[in-house]
């Protein structure tokens, strides 16, 4: 029909890669076998899927030419957007390189203009022009005196703000098109926002058409928005393909209506896909699963894309567990080759630092390469999974995110005490149910009973509601406090439902003023949903609300309700957190953001994982065994020539930077330094330290990221790279102290007679596990000999010489990436 | 901190071993300030004597029928006698004189059922080693609070080659199984790793036994009542299908105990946590490795039953016949124990419940209904009668209970702390008495008050001194039950020679007063313990109570930051020495009762002695009666020997009877060549108003 759409559609093709032939093409638009349009506002996206000869979807809805017949009862313009004309039936095709489809129309009341509904069909329009977000109207304040609801949440303020508000100066209803509101709008008059909306648009139209017809807010019976559906829901897509969305309405009454030109786009991941404004969808370059969060009108939904590389797998391992089966199922269906197993050096130093903090010692190493025990890695696991180290590295993680901070001088002995609770119950391995029931429904003094210390900083309901989402539940709920969240389901009621948990936490001072006594006050869990102004009662999220009498502490139930078989978000938030701790990206990305909206990349996974989890009674060391024998976790952090993009199927190990206290405890070990902390025995790695206090008398720790437990994110602990932080191993005094010290590694190695070799093989074993190559010999070796003078000019004696040989390499392996990073 | 130092009197901190053998001899030595010429110690039984050896070194022996508990020691020196320490009388063998090390290398070996005594050094872990056989049961506790110490240990048990094997973080016991035959080590640190001389503790390994708890906790005084031990290595104990707070298995062992009568004194003398204020006895598990560590029992007063497990819902309610005492615990987690009892239109009860106070960490609460309607919620009281400088607040809750109506009325009894924590030990016992109003007394030493500085927050331990003519007060805390409000006289008895006591009261509705003790001219050198008794009328009858003495054990400077840790001592001992004579003596003129008319004016006129270097003019301020608070200040000036108070009685509307009144002062002066300042007391002025 349209010649230049078929040359756009050819140009787009090769742009995208090879052009694939369709072999049957299908047109859609609802779902239903026929599309209804009804009323001359009417619009209707169509979807075209063309099936190629191997079987694969793709979407061709602009790259086929549309048809209509008989004419004059609908037209479809060139992006396959259907307009109703006059009362009657039609049949659309869509056609391209000789195969074609068809859907039929019916159109009804084609001249009715239907009485306009406010919230319905108006205030969509103040979304997509963002009018209402955050940054403009729709902030707390407004925006120069002219306030929206924030993303159109609320509509019968809205109405007031726009038609009433200022003697109705916004709104001009006998000439429409010089209302102030429209005129700012199209930028026809100064806006500090520009131009939002076309004049010709459809938008602008009903606009007019509002203002003209009075400004009608709607009637009572007028049907409501019940949900928002996304066409489609799942799809395989190719590298850089291209996909239109249809984005589907459906009202209390039954009816449905197309909102894809007024609906929200927005991908969880940007380095995957990018969207535009009428919902199409563009993979990029990267392989693997993106998810595009749909908003309309408060209403969510999601599109899921999976984007294979399509190689051929075939040197895939025997799965050992679950999560090799699962792991490699996606790596056989995005056709995404693994990298090879690690040698067991590299396996030795990855698996301590993950599980105990540390690197291993030079005896470990040589005798876990020597041993001949096929059962090796399984037995080093449960070694490691057993030693105090475990209980320390797992206490510091958990600490800091409970907030175990030291703000006060006096609070040192809750913090001591609750440092060595958690500690305790890593050790023991306590189940983590009974650990999180223990925390948050902790009642007593400090000392007795430490895990009261949280209570002593998350201080009132919203705090602690808001830390128990993010930490038990991987929710952020914290803007739910004020209107409905913006990407998620929850609103204001479930927010103020979820902290009436909370409002019986009884507080009484102890002998100590600063530390309070925790305990449930007798009285009935309720809150005020400050919105509403209304009390709720208590509800999980989405749970119903409970009837919690007086003398039950409602912090109980809600610990009842979060270990429960069957609630939908506590397994799955810890077995994600503690994905990320070891495969260094959660299969939902952020590990504490978990929504409908921002999808697992393996869901299959998470759900299996969450299972096994409870199955197993909450073990977390079960939790950490299983994962760590698995193969995909012992995968090579090197990437082959396919998956060096990969960033979420874990086809290869993501290496990332030690954490600052692991960093400063490898440091002292490689260089056989003390470390010392105030007021602690001398030797204390700073894997133990029981608090934050100790960041301020070590700049090291500071500048590698050590967090100050200010927070319950593990995003706190700040894993970027700095110039200060290059500088610091480069050149501090710190450093070049346990450098060139009498009792160091340095001094060790120069006094000691066996020949260079054997010393270059251990040090490089105490620095990565692993023997030098002839090359690394070759040069430590030339560094080590080469004559040197000392301030004078003088030569040195040979010893003192090798000295300062076996300093010049340490300092140069300390700044090796190698060293730095856990591969 | 004071700019200007107290009148110095003898401060005890510690006393290294704190503690010896029973039958033997062992040396101690004294550390502290103001310790010159220490040449006694006080103990507060007989059977435990000290002679000097050399500067703040004793001999002590410990006669064989001392029994085994906590005593109280003082130092006798020039200046006075000090504040307490404890000191243990143990039934097995002691390591004294040994330095613990912070190295596995230089670990102290441990012969099993031994006791070390030792003081943690700051920033370390101190190091023993133990044998043990493959399942072999070692118990290994380390007293420090109870003993007076600083430090909150923290014990671990390592294997031969350094590895933690496990840790205990509170209550200083630690539960060992051994995995296998071999050496291990035991270590301990100060929960923030503080140290130093205040950080002493006492470490026994031994295999038993210790208990954890006593059920019921309470019995019939006078009477033989049977009880059941639950513990560890309990010489016949049977497996008890209990976990303790630590989650090891409990044995446990029945007992039939002779409980002593309230008045039977020798049951005093042991020194008791602040929390037992009230009557009790403690008792240990004795066995041929050694006894246990004590645990208290409670003085029933009404007919004591046990609680029956199912009783937590109102529907199974347990019921009851009141006045009566019901024993139970707070188990499992979150437990409820409901129970039913009649009561008759104006019937009143007071209900108590015993749990905090016999040293369980817990914090009852009653719920008072009646047929599902609320009648009261009781919570603790905030209430303390001893203030911040001597609390005596616990978390155990009491409630006065008038019944509206006839019926059947229900209390349910439920521990604030217990919602998620499932330990046996937190054991109760609910009193539904009669109203039996009541009392008991604290009596206390407590440093002069800081005239520099009136918001001086701190508190100290305290000795006694009273030289030739001093006069030093003493304040007396009163505990008061059941509504009694009345006055209560207090007097004091067995006082040395030379030292005299005019009762003074504690006035109607007060929870303290003043005892002053006043020297003669010239007594004899003594160091010995006084009784301070109350009497008060209650109802038709007159009830009298002797006086737990109390001290303060640490200094605190800042009582709204740091809790005061105090206890209650096993005598109120007090020095006398005439060598020297009282800074400022202050009395009346003649020794008699000052009559008169009622609304006449009184004058009576006084004597003031100084001595040594106190020199300064003073301003009398008087005291006694509440009324006198309104009596100006006395100018006095610095070469003054006499001066007179001036009562308007009708202005100060002093009532009928007999009144002791007594004036005090805030003075410097020089005393042993530093300044110090002090409070001077005057002797006690008795006056009779028709």
């Amino acid at each position: 029909m349209k010649r230049p759409s078929i040359l756009l559609a050819c140009i787009l093709s090769f742009a995208a890669g090879a052009y694939a032939k369709p072999a049957a093409l299908q047109v859609e638009a609802t779902g239903e076998p026929e599309l209804m349009l009804r009323g001359k506002d009417a619009r209707q996206q169509l979807l075209v899927t063309a099936k190629l000869d191997d079987g694969a979807l793709r979407d061709f809805t602009h790259k086929v030419n549309y048809a209509a017949s008989p004419a004059g009862i609908v037209k479809v313009d060139s992006d396959g957007v259907v307009t109703p004309l006059a009362d009657g039936m039609a049949t659309v095709t869509a056609d391209v390189e000789g195969v074609s489809a068809s859907l039929p129309v019916k159109v009804e009341k084609a001249a009715t203009v239907e009485p306009i509904n406010f919230p319905n069909q108006i205030v969509p329009i103040f979304t997509k022009a963002s009018c209402n977000s955050g940054g403009c109207h729709g902030k707390a304040s407004g925006q120069n005196g002219f306030k929206l609801s924030l993303l159109g949440f609320e509509p019968m303020e809205d109405y007031e703000h726009l038609v009433k508000e200022a003697r109705g100066r916004r709104v001009f209803p006998a000439a429409p098109d010089n209302s102030l509101l429209l005129m700012k709008g199209i930028g026809s008059t100064p806006h500090g926002g520009g131009r939002r909306i076309d004049q010709d648009s459809d938008d602008y139209r009903l606009l007019v058409r509002w203002i003209a017809q009075g400004m009608p807010y709607g009637k009572d019976t007028d049907p409501k928005l019940e949900s928002v559906e996304v066409l489609p829901k799942v799809r395989t897509m190719a590298l850089n393909g291209e996909q239109q969305l249809v984005v589907l309405a459906h009202f209390t009454d039954g009816s449905v209506h197309d909102v894809t030109r007024s609906a929200l786009y927005e991908p969880n991941d940007k380095s995957m896909a990018k969207t535009e404004e009428d919902g199409r969808v563009t993979m990029l370059d990267q392989p693997g699963d993106v998810g595009v969060m749909v908003r309309y009108q408060g209403k969510v939904s999601v599109f899921r894309a999976t984007v294979p590389l399509g190689q051929k797998v075939e040197n895939l391992p025997k799965p050992v567990n679950f999560v090799d089966e699962i792991v490699f199922a996606k790596l056989r269906s995005i056709g995404m080759p693994p990298s090879p197993d690690s040698d067991d050096a590299t396996f030795l130093r990855r698996v301590s630092l993950d599980i105990a903090g540390r690197v291993p010692s030079l005896d470990e190493t040589r005798k876990f390469v020597a041993d001949a025990d096929p059962a090796k890695r399984d037995k080093l696991i449960d070694s490691l999974l057993d030693s105090a180290e475990y209980a320390d590295f797992f206490a510091n993680k958990w600490s800091a995110l409970l907030r175990n901070k030291r703000s006060k001088p006096t609070d040192a002995r809750g913090n001591f005490a609750f440092h060595s609770w958690i500690r305790d119950a890593m050790k023991a391995n306590k189940p983590y149910d009974q650990f999180v029931r223990e925390i948050v429904a902790a009642s007593g003094e400090i000392e007795e009973n430490p895990p009261v210390a949280w209570y002593r900083q998350v201080k009132d309901p919203q705090q602690q509601l808001e830390d128990t989402a993010q930490l038990f539940l991987g929710m952020r709920l914290q803007c739910a406090q004020c209107h409905h969240h913006p990407y998620e389901k929850w609103s204001q009621q479930d927010y103020y439902s979820f902290s009436a948990f909370f409002s019986q936490v009884g507080r009484k001072p102890s002998a100590v003023k600063e530390n309070e006594m925790i305990f449930h006050k007798r009285g009935v869990a309720t809150a005020v949903n400050k919105k509403t102004k209304q009390p709720v009662k208590p509800a999980g999220l989405g749970a119903v609300p409970q009837e919690i009498a007086a003398d039950e502490d409602p912090r109980i139930v809600l610990a009842d309700w979060m270990s429960d078989k069957a609630n939908p978000f506590f397994a799955k938030a810890l077995v994600n957190r503690y994905w990320k701790h070891f495969f260094n990206r959660g299969i939902v990305e952020p590990e504490d953001d978990m929504r409908e909206t921002n999808p697992p990349s393996n869901p299959e996974l998470l759900d299996a994982l969450a299972a096994h989890f409870v199955k197993s009674g909450y073990d977390m060391k079960g939790l950490i065994r299983e994962m760590t024998r698995s193969r995909a976790y012992q995968f090579s952090a090197m990437p082959n020539e396919f998956n060096k993009n990969d960033r979420q199927n874990f086809s290869r190990y993501y290496p990332r930077r030690l954490p600052a206290e692991v960093l400063y405890d490898a440091v002292n070990q490689l260089t056989n330094a003390p470390s010392s902390f105030a007021g602690l025995p001398a030797g204390t790695r700073a894997i133990s330290l029981p608090d934050n206090s100790f960041n301020a008398g070590s700049y090291f720790l500071v500048v590698f990221g050590r967090p100050e437990s200010s927070s319950a994110c593990e995003c706190e602990r700040t894993q970027e790279a700095s110039l200060a932080q290059c500088l610091h191993l480069l050149n501090a005094k710190d450093i070049q102290d346990k450098l060139s010290s009498n009792s160091g590694r340095s001094a060790q190695l120069a006094a000691d007679p066996r020949p260079d070799d054997q010393k270059l093989g251990d040090l490089y074993q105490l620095a990565y596990s692993r023997q030098p190559d002839s090359a690394e010999l070759t040069l430590a070796k030339a560094h080590l000999d080469k004559p040197r003078k000392d301030a004078e000019g003088k030569p040195l004696d040979p010893i003192a010489a090798k000295r300062q040989g076996y300093e010049d390499v340490l300092w140069a392996i300390l700044n090796t990436k190698e060293f730095l990073f856990n591969h | 901190m004071r700019s200007v130092a107290e009148l110095p009197v003898p401060l005890l901190n510690s006393v290294t071993p704190m503690g010896g053998k029973i039958g033997t001899e062992t040396e101690i030595t004294i550390a502290g300030a103001d310790l010159d010429e220490a040449d006694a110690l006080h103990f507060s039984h007989p059977g435990i004597t000290a002679t000097l050896k050399s500067p703040n070194h004793f001999a002590v022996k410990i006669a064989p029928e001392v029994p085994v508990g906590n005593y109280d020691v003082r130092v006798v020196g020039k200046l006075g006698v000090s504040n307490p320490r404890a000191f243990v009388a143990g039934d097995r063998p002691e390591i004294t004189g040994t330095k613990a090390h912070d190295k596995a290398e230089a670990a102290v070996q441990m012969p099993m059922g031994s006791v070390f005594n030792g003081n943690v050094t700051a920033a370390a872990s101190d190091f023993f080693k133990f044998p043990a056989k493959k399942g072999e049961r070692v118990i290994i506790v380390c007293a420090t609070k109870e003993i007076d110490s600083r430090m909150s240990p923290v014990l671990a048990v390592l294997d031969a080659a350094g590895r933690e094997i496990e840790s205990a973080r509170k209550g200083g016991v630690l539960d060992f199984t051994a995995p296998s035959d071999g050496q291990f080590f035991a270590t301990v640190h100060d929960l923030t790793f503080a140290g130093g001389p205040d950080y002493f503790y006492r470490l026994t390994i031994s295999k038993g036994p210790h208990v954890e708890f006593i059920f019921p906790p309470a019995g019939a005084p006078g009477s033989k009542a049977a009880f059941t031990i639950y513990g560890r290595g309990l010489p016949g104990g049977k497996p008890a299908n209990l976990s303790g707070g630590d989650k090891k298995p409990l044995e446990k062992l029945d007992v039939e105990i002779a409980l002593p009568t309230v008045d039977d004194a020798a049951h005093k003398r042991f020194s008791r946590p602040m929390s037992a204020v009230d009557d009790g006895i403690f008792y240990s598990v004795k066995s041929a490795d050694g006894s246990s560590n004590p645990v208290f029992i409670g003085f029933s007063t009404e007919p004591l039953s046990r609680e029956v497990e199912p009783n937590n819902k109102p529907g199974q309610a347990q019921k009851i016949s009141v006045p009566c005492e019901v024993a139970g615990q707070f188990y499992p987690a979150a437990d409820v124990d409901c129970y039913a009892f009649d009561a008759k239109k104006g019937d009143v009860y007071w209900l108590e419940v015993y749990s905090h106070r016999t040293g369980r960490t817990t914090s009852p609460f009653l719920l008072v209904q009646r047929e599902g309607t609320d009648i009261k919620e009781v919570y603790a009281s905030d209430a303390d009668p001893g203030g911040k400088k001597f609390s005596t607040l616990s978390n155990d809750p009491a409630f006065r209970f008038q019944a509206k109506d006839d019926g059947t009325y229900r209390v349910s009894v439920s521990d604030l702390f217990g919602a998620t924590r499932s330990n046996p030990a937190s054991t109760y016992r609910l009193v539904i008495r009669k109203e039996t109003p009541d009392f008991r007394l604290v009596a206390v030493v407590e440093p002069p008050a800081n005239a520099a500085n009136k918001n001086d927050r701190a508190a100290a331990p305290r000795g006694v001194m009273l030289r030739s003519g001093e006069t030093t007060a003493v304040r007396v805390i009163a505990i008061r039950r059941d509504g009694f409000n009345g006055a209560i006289e207090l007097s004091a008895t067995n006082l040395p020679e030379g030292v005299k006591c005019v009762p003074m009261k504690i006035a109607d509705g007060k929870t303290e007063g003043v005892l002053l003790l006043t020297a003669g001219d010239k007594p004899a050198k003594n160091c010995s313990a006084i009784q301070i008794v109350g009497k008060a009328k209650i109802g038709d009858g007159e009830v009298q109570r002797e006086a737990s003495g109390g001290a303060v054990v640490w200094t605190v400077a800042d009582y709204n930051i740091d809790a005061v840790p105090s206890r209650l001592t096993a005598d109120f001992s007090i020095a006398v020495n005439g060598a020297e004579a009282a800074p400022i003596r202050i009395e009346s003129a003649e020794d008699k009762v000052w009559q008169a008319a009622k609304d006449a004016k009184l004058d009576i006129p006084l004597v003031i002695k100084r001595s040594g270097e106190f020199k300064e003019a003073l301003k009398l301020k008087a005291a006694g009666i509440a009324a006198v608070d309104a009596v100006k200040e006395i100018d006095v000036d610095a070469k003054a020997s006499t001066a007179t108070v001036s009562l308007d009685l009708k202005a100060l509307k002093i009532p009928a009877g007999e009144h002791t009144i007594f004036l005090s002062t805030q003075t410097k002066g020089k005393y042993r060549g530093k300044d110090v300042a002090t409070t001077i007391y005057s002797a006690p002025i008795r006056i009779a108003i028709q």
